[in-house]
């Protein structure tokens, strides 16, 4: 059974302001910014991390349940991936 | 500015006065400390309203905006370059940022500088030319900063500036450096996925010693915090830093620049004899040298004076100062002011000024040295 982990992307060039960052690359022509629980998530993603990680992490940090929040947090995995700031490795 | 720096007694938290906040945030964001003060927050040792957060997470959002789009052009600059086989060292800014600052957010800045080989200086420009960077400003006469200047600025149609070096300083100090030579002092570091070329922290020390001691005066807080950061950073080579104090005069600067991070931070960073080794050989051209960037003789033509006399061979100083004196045409009508005309005569009347300036410092020098003033009446 293989397991999905998320990092952030090495070609991404970001820059922390508070509890924002700011996130480009040579070939994007805007810059996003990913603030509040974004932001924790993303700076998870500073290791590899599968998405449970992710949510049990979240979860601790706000205490709240896992399940409450897992849906929104696959979602903005999904979407990090999309847009090429955050990569996945398939592991054993 | 020595935020995160040195390990400090945690007194009371600063707070600042709501009147003189504006002050505050104005200077932060004009010397670019906004990252530094947001770091000096999260440590405890200021402490803000919310509304003065809020005021400085806007300042510190604007530089890193700046900075990160910067960076999305110096890799798209390099890349260009290295395509074409021009090597080139990332200066101060980003290499600053990413190689020696544990936090890039920490260290904003306003322009891409890169250095290259002499030898492929005018090489780079006309790449960089061709990628959509022209020269800002025009040079005397044509090859005049091939030769005696130490960059081009150049930008593009958003206002993207590249510094592109041939030296590490204007004036004197330019002449004496052998930039070629810091080409063998880098390391490398990544951007973005991109492997880039910066500085070794030797090299980077001494270049942030030039840029705190001669480029402002007085200088600029992040320079100085620059040197401070470089100076507790590993592998300093001071044998190295002792040879380039002699072979290239630069031990009153990096004195000076010592100094400068003594009084800022509030206490020096290393022994007294590190600072005398370095000063051991200064002679009296070093001292005349440094005294065109750092004193009132800055302001009148102190660092062209200073540089003729570094200028090896009568043929070069002839060249350097004929250019000065006779400019072509357009470089006349680009420094004219609005509504006045461009004329030699206008050119030749500045080194008139200088000498009547410097002359009045000198008087004035003089008069302060008298042990008993006039009793009444301005001397000056």
């Amino acid at each position: 059974m293989t397991r999905t982990t998320y990092c952030q992307s090495a070609l991404v060039l970001q820059r922390r302001v508070g509890r924002e960052v700011l996130i480009t690359r040579v070939d994007y022509g805007a810059i996003d910014s990913l603030a509040g629980t974004a932001f924790d998530a993303w700076s998870l993603l500073e290791r590899p991390q599968t998405s449970e990680q992710v949510v049990a992490s979240l979860a601790e940090r706000y205490q709240v349940d896992a399940e409450r929040i897992h849906q929104d947090v696959e979602r903005l995995l999904e979407e990090l991936v999309y847009r090429q700031w955050v990569t996945t490795l398939e592991r054993a | 500015v020595g935020a995160g720096l040195i390990d400090q007694p945690l007194q009371q938290a600063m707070e600042i006065d709501p009147a003189a906040w504006p002050r505050v945030l104005a200077e932060i964001t004009r010397q670019r400390l906004a990252g530094l003060a947001m770091h000096a927050v999260e440590e405890g040792l200021v402490a803000l309203t919310d509304e003065q957060m809020d005021e400085l997470l806007i300042a510190q959002r604007q530089q890193m905006l700046h900075a990160i789009d910067l960076e999305r052009h110096l890799l798209m600059a390099s890349r260009t370059l290295e395509t074409a086989g021009v090597d080139a060292i990332v200066l101060k800014g980003t290499a600053l940022a990413h190689g020696v600052y544990p936090d890039p957010s920490l260290r904003p800045f306003g322009d891409i500088d890169l250095l290259v080989r002499n030898s492929r200086w005018r090489d780079a420009l006309e790449i960089l030319a061709a990628a959509g960077f022209r020269r800002r400003y025009r040079e005397p006469r044509p090859g005049f900063t091939a030769r005696f200047g130490h960059a081009a600025l150049l930008a593009n149609d958003r206002d993207i500036e590249i510094d592109l070096h041939r030296t590490l300083v204007a004036g004197p100090f330019g002449e004496w450096i052998q930039a070629d030579e810091l080409f063998d002092q880098t390391t490398a570091f990544r951007v973005g996925g991109v492997d880039l070329l910066r500085l070794g922290n030797t090299a980077a020390l001494a270049h942030a010693c030039i840029h705190a001691a001669l480029g402002y005066r007085p200088p600029l807080l992040l320079p100085v915090r620059d040197v401070a950061q470089l100076c507790l950073s590993p592998h300093i080579d001071w044998d190295l830093m002792r040879r380039w104090s002699c072979d290239w005069h630069l031990g009153v600067v990096f004195e000076h620049a010592f100094k400068a991070v003594a009084e800022v931070i509030g206490s020096p960073l290393h022994d007294a004899s590190v600072n005398d080794a370095l000063v051991e050989n200064r002679g009296r051209r070093d001292v005349v040298a440094l005294q065109a960037y750092t004193s009132q003789r800055r302001r009148y033509g102190g660092k062209a004076t200073a540089t003729i006399l570094a200028i090896r061979g009568v043929r070069a100083k002839s060249r350097y100062v004929w250019a000065l004196l006779f400019p072509d045409r357009d470089f006349l009508a680009s420094r004219a002011k609005e509504g006045s005309a461009s004329t030699y005569v206008r050119r030749w009347l500045i080194p008139i000024h200088w000498l009547k300036e410097r002359w009045r410092l000198v008087l004035n020098v003089h008069c302060d040295r008298q042990p008993n003033p006039p009793a009444s009446g301005d001397p000056r």
